[in-house]
């Protein structure tokens, strides 16, 4: 009879376990949500001729740069599952200078933003994988950097009370706030690359 | 009670370590390790799988309260059946991963560019798959007991140490240090298991030697080997129970037999001496044994069982044998009668025929001695002239001798072939005896 009560316990142990890689999932789940799209699988940016030998020259888990799980991997696996894709070239020319990349492209948040595993990378070091697309060397980039953001787009009038943007637009401030990457900026610089919403560039 | 509360102890305290890495990884979980929720499940189940298996060897590995609380055929079964249940979720693993499309299927067949967590994992998987899978289908694949026994251990510390590795090596949980030191914990516990199940045991069995002084046919292919201790006093144990028995000069093989008692633990100034009886089903069974010879060393790991009179209050004792599982019983009987039980005693002694019917003689001369014991013989193949019962052990076989009434305040001891036992666990609720009153020993299950 034992036999028949040991099998019957199998089986409450194997709802039991089901039960628990459900609510592993679940509480998982709840405790990633914010970061999952960022840490989704990355495509290789890097065309064959600015590769090294060795992806972790530069892909090192001390810049984060390599996920903590990727420790034990040797640099050919990469190609694996790191699909290549076409390298991202500067499409505007670089009259500002290749240290102030991060000036425009500093916030990861924002259109064009550098990617959060850029975060680490000196300025200097944009170009060195970024290089300045041919046909657009001579094109100037869009005001400040930030061709497609929302922020470009001023959603009041600018007449009054409101022609002093820093009285509410801040560095530090909690709410209408400036970017830090603004820190250096004046006033008066302000509606040459925010237009307000009913105007055309 | 006392057993009870073991056995409620030891369940608990199985059921904390299978799922504590994950919930120590759930708790400890690094949202910068986030990913999808098909590999949330996939690692569950790995990490359950890994678990499971590193635990196996605590179930089999004779510890005494373990194995005292739930007896070693249920711990073996048990053993079994989560083996099973550990492969699927083993199987689980990597297929959520695939359907996940995290890793490109490429990934997770064996190349030379792999990364070596990965390699190793795989190359646990296919461990898992043979230990289990050589365990389930043995006998279909003709593979010796023996080779069995060797592998199953070998392939065992393959595979957790591969698959040990795998997790410290790749796991995205594993990447918290508490979470790492878990797992090494469960490796280092393994090891130590591993290392007193086979090398700190077998050197304590050492200075308790046997020696081989009688070595006799039974009825129904059987053998008798009676064994003597050899510079101690050997122990007693409780009718109904087994011990592990290997020959050789040291104990340190692989292959030992679970084998029940066949003499008298209760014998007055027992002077060590305890008898094995074997039928010739396998290649040990039908080569070894029959050909040892008195004077030959023996090693003997016991007692264990809790498939014993002494363990279970009734009004009287029912004994269901069949073949060579009518030795335990055996044992039974030459207690009760040693004690001077006066409870009544039925014994249902099934076999093939006349001359299977093992210690036929003893347990005649018994009935004849003992009022309180009714035997009942039943041969599946009888002469014309057989008065005793045919066929198989049924309701109407048993209902015609047992007392109406007083019958369902016995305990049941059932012994013997699968259908047999299979069958008594049918019957005998149907008759109105309550489940708990019905006793098997199984060590059939590989």
């Amino acid at each position: 009879m034992h036999h028949r009560i040991v099998s019957r316990v199998v089986i409450l142990l194997v709802a039991l376990f089901i039960a628990a890689v459900a609510l592993f999932t679940v509480a998982a789940t709840a405790r990633s949500r914010p970061m999952a799209a960022a840490t989704h699988r990355q495509e290789n940016p890097h065309a064959d001729i600015e590769r090294t030998l060795e992806c972790v020259e530069c892909h090192t888990v001390g810049l984060g740069t390599v996920p903590v799980t990727h420790r034990s991997y040797a640099t050919p696996t990469c190609d694996s599952c790191h699909r290549r894709s076409p390298r991202v070239l500067v499409p505007h020319s670089i009259a500002m200078g290749d240290s102030r990349c991060l000036l425009c492209h500093g916030d990861p948040t924002r259109d064009h933003g550098i990617p959060l595993g850029h975060l680490a990378y000196e300025t200097r070091e944009c170009l060195l994988c970024h290089p300045v697309a041919p046909d657009r060397a001579t094109r100037q980039p869009p005001p400040a950097g930030l061709s497609r953001a929302y922020a470009m787009r001023i959603p009041h009038p600018l007449g009054g009370f409101f022609e002093d943007c820093l009285f509410c637009h801040q560095i530090g401030a909690e709410r209408g706030s400036l970017p830090d990457n603004h820190r250096y900026f004046e006033v008066e610089v302000c509606t040459e690359c925010h237009k307000p919403a009913d105007t055309e560039e | 009670m006392r057993l009870m509360i073991r056995g409620v102890f030891w369940f608990g305290l199985y059921l904390a370590l299978i799922l504590s890495p994950l919930l120590a990884g759930a708790v400890l979980f690094d949202p910068a390790q986030a990913t999808s929720s098909f590999v949330y499940i996939a690692i569950a189940c790995g990490y359950i799988a890994l678990a499971l298996m590193a635990t196996e060897l605590a179930l089999v590995s004779r510890f005494g309260g373990v194995a005292g609380a739930f007896g070693l055929d249920s711990l073996l079964q048990f053993h079994r059946e989560i083996g099973i249940t550990s492969l699927l979720f083993a199987i689980a693993h990597p297929l959520f991963l695939v359907i996940d499309g995290a890793y490109p299927i490429r990934v997770l067949t064996p190349s030379v560019a792999a990364p070596w967590p990965l390699t190793v994992g795989i190359a646990a998987f296919i461990a898992a798959l043979l230990v289990v899978g050589l365990s389930v289908y043995r006998r279909h694949l003709r593979i010796p007991y023996e080779v069995w026994q060797v592998s199953h251990g070998l392939l065992s510390i393959v595979l957790i140490g591969f698959a040990g590795a795998h997790v410290l090596g790749l796991g995205r949980l594993a990447a918290h240090p508490v979470v790492r030191v878990i797992w090494i914990a469960y490796l280092a516990i393994f090891i130590w298991m591993f290392v007193r199940y086979r090398l700190i045991r077998p050197l304590l069995q050492w200075q308790h030697p046997w020696e081989v002084v009688e070595n006799r046919e039974e009825h129904g292919h059987s053998t008798t080997l009676v064994l003597r201790p050899t510079g101690h006093a050997g122990f007693t144990f409780e009718p109904g129970q087994f011990a592990w028995i290997g020959f050789g000069r040291t104990p340190f093989a692989f292959t030992q037999h679970p084998i029940s008692f066949s003499s008298n633990g209760d014998i007055p100034s027992h002077d060590g001496t305890i008898a094995f009886t074997i039928k010739r089903l396998g290649d040990w069974s039908q080569e070894i044994v029959p050909a040892v010879q008195p004077g030959t060393r023996a090693w003997v790991d016991g007692p264990h069982g809790v498939f014993t009179i002494d363990r279970e209050e009734g009004a009287g004792y029912v004994l269901i044998g069949g073949g060579v599982g009518i030795t335990p019983l055996y044992a039974m009987l030459q207690a009760i009668e040693t004690r001077g039980d006066v409870r009544p005693v039925y014994m249902f002694h099934a076999a093939n025929d006349y001359d299977d019917l093992t210690f036929r003689e003893e347990i005649d001369a018994m009935a004849e001695r003992m009022d309180n014991l009714t035997l009942v013989n039943v041969l599946l193949r009888a002469e014309d002239d057989w008065d005793g019962e045919r066929g198989f052990v049924t309701a109407d076989i048993l209902t015609r001798y047992l007392p109406p009434r007083l019958f369902r305040r016995f305990q049941y001891f059932i012994c013997g072939p699968g259908p047999l036992m299979d069958a008594m666990e049918k019957v005998l609720p149907a008759i109105g005896v309550s489940g708990e009153r019905v006793h098997t020993e199984r060590f059939d299950m590989v």
